[in-house]
């Protein structure tokens, strides 16, 4: 059996039984339940004071709060995914545990390409965990179909095609966070240190929106501005604006932003795999 | 079994932040070899096995691990295993599933399972245990039980006897005796504890300051030491005085309160010794003489080692 598909296994084995990573999945879930269960409540209260502009009228619907609360689940897989693989790497160094891959006759190439292939799995999973909890949450508390007011249709939903935009941002989402992934283990690579690690990946995920003024249009250009969750630019922001009735909110053309942010991540990802793998060639284990 | 070595390492030269660590280490492991490494702490020996490991990149000299230069290691065709400092198991999962991915990791097929490694090192009943529950002894035997999975023909174990209660220790020594005996096993193992490493390696090397100071066999490198002879007698000074004189008796002599100790050469006469003693009416009570062992080898060689600084300096 070929080295790298013996690593894979491993690595496959250590994401199904590697406890953190389990509590990983139940903690989104329970975020973005909670998250629209805190909506819901937020909003009785502000029914209950005899508030609610239509903004709020907007809000107690499905599909609003399924894309929030997807959105909040998502803010802790963005952290945990930098946090678990940047981190990751070092750790094992510093505990000796990477030894034992290398002494089974698995080359450091083979060993950091199965890590590069398990660590995009990953946020996918946590991804997957933040739409099942949101989901779940938002169908007990909330009715789907459109925005009424009085009875009147105030947003109709299927014919703004809220609902595929909110679907269509969600895949949005997938390669930014794939590309997270890989940044994420090239920084494990790379440093001596996880907290470094996590630290750099921390910069570069805040830099689009530390510097948005600045960057302007070029800003999607950097895979962390589009990540659903953290991306100043994030296409899942943007089709929960929409969801809640706020269509104008964006700031340039969304449209053109998105034929960006479709391929930006795509050179971070081959970049990132390319260094992660250099950078693992000569590491001191 | 080929004839060729399990481990060759010659001229290895490290550096690290522009320091050197090894400055010249030869070390020849033989197929079917229970070799101890030896050396005091900071000596350059976990240096070493990281370097012949494939672990550390090295900047003069070569490494090759059953014929693959050690950079490549992967390349070996026969399976081995590996026990460093520190052992390396991952907290996140428990001893079992510890030794389940190194299983998975190796393409194993055969051989020593799980359970019967965890058994060989008496860990059966801490399988469940997550490895930061295991006490510091326990992580050493961990990594020995994952070392042994499968069929290895060569075994790297650094400090396998580090925090080993006694019974640990005497049964760990029987287990690595019985893999070279039995299963023509090659192991390499650096320890400090060298009256225990004396009765089971056939051969040991001494690394001290990143070079190899000696390496050979047991037998020959204890009879080189000399066997030592320890005198009591009320006139220490006197025994001193006369052994000084007799020949095959090594210059360093040591005298605490009644009692003489000197190293003597191999063709010493401890009859005629014992004779002079006593015609010279120096009172002896006690006159013994003890083969050396591997703590007199090791203090002889550092010695050795000393002077030789001080000369060149």
């Amino acid at each position: 059996m070929i080295g790298l598909w013996r690593s894979l296994r491993g690595e496959l084995y250590l994401l199904r039984h590697r406890r953190s990573v389990f509590w990983m999945h139940v903690g989104v879930f329970l975020l973005a339940s909670l998250y629209v269960a805190g909506a819901r409540i937020k909003l009785e209260m502000v029914k209950a004071a005899g508030g609610g502009g239509i903004g709020e009228v907007a809000a107690w619907n499905f599909w609003p709060q399924f894309g929030d609360g997807t959105r909040a689940g998502l803010f802790l897989v963005e952290i945990a995914t930098l946090i678990f693989l940047a981190g990751g790497l070092p750790r094992e160094i510093t505990s000796g545990a990477v030894r034992d891959p290398l002494a089974r006759r698995i080359s450091r190439s083979a060993f950091a390409l199965s890590r590069c292939v398990v660590a995009v799995i990953l946020p996918l999973t946590l991804f997957v965990c933040a739409i099942a909890g949101s989901a779940a949450s938002s169908a007990l508390l909330f009715d789907a179909g459109d925005i009424m007011s009085g009875g009147d249709v105030l947003f109709a939903i299927e014919d703004e095609g809220i609902d595929l935009l909110l679907y269509k941002s969600m895949a949005h989402a997938i390669l930014p966070l794939l590309a997270l992934a890989m940044f994420s283990v090239w920084m494990s690579t790379t440093f001596r240190h996880g907290v470094a690690g996590v630290g750099v990946g921390l910069s570069a995920m805040l830099a689009p929106s530390l510097l948005h003024e600045t960057m302007g249009k070029r800003a999607p250009w950097l895979f962390s501005d589009v990540l659903p969750a953290m991306g100043q630019d994030s296409f899942l922001k943007e089709a929960n604006e929409r969801a809640a009735g706020n269509a104008d909110a964006y700031p340039y053309s969304f449209d053109e932003i998105v034929s960006i942010g479709w391929i930006s991540p795509l050179p971070a990802l081959a970049i990132s795999l390319v260094f992660a793998l250099l950078m693992f060639r000569r590491k001191q284990v | 079994m080929s004839d060729s070595p399990a481990i060759e390492v010659r001229g290895l030269k490290v550096r690290l932040g522009g320091k050197p660590i090894l400055k010249g280490v030869n070390l020849e492991v033989r197929q079917g070899d229970l070799y101890g490494l030896l050396g005091r702490n900071g000596a350059g020996k976990t240096t070493a096995m990281r370097c012949l490991l494939g672990y550390l990149p090295y900047q003069g000299g070569s490494c090759k691990v059953l014929g693959v230069d050690s950079p490549r290691i992967h390349q070996v065709a026969k399976p081995y295993g590996v026990a460093l400092d520190p052992p390396g198991m991952d907290d996140t999962l428990t001893l079992r599933q510890n030794l389940e991915v190194a299983w998975i990791r190796g393409g194993i097929r055969g051989g020593r399972t799980v359970s019967e490694a965890l058994d060989l090192v008496g860990l059966s009943h801490r399988q469940n245990n997550r490895g930061d529950r295991l006490s510091h002894g326990q992580g050493r035997r961990a990594a020995v039980a994952r070392a042994l999975l499968g069929s290895p023909e060569l075994l790297v174990l650094d400090e396998p006897l580090s925090g080993l209660d006694p019974e640990g220790v005497e049964r760990m020594l029987a287990l690595f005796a019985e893999l070279t005996q039995s299963a023509g096993v090659t192991i390499v193992l650096s320890s400090h504890h060298l009256r225990e490493v004396e009765h089971v390696c056939n051969r040991v090397g001494l690394i001290e300051d990143g070079i190899t100071l000696l390496e050979g066999e047991v037998p020959e490198l204890l009879a080189s030491a000399g066997d030592g002879l320890r005198i009591r007698s009320a006139n220490a000074d006197g025994v001193a005085k006369i052994l000084q004189g007799l020949p095959s008796v090594l210059p360093e002599i040591t005298t605490v309160g009644a009692e003489t100790s000197v190293r003597v050469a191999p063709g010493f006469d401890a009859a005629a010794a014992l004779t002079k003693l006593v015609e010279e009416g120096l009172g002896v009570e006690e006159f013994a003489r003890e083969g050396a062992s591997l703590v007199d080898v090791f203090h002889q060689a550092l010695e050795k080692d000393k002077q030789s600084s001080e000369e060149a300096a």
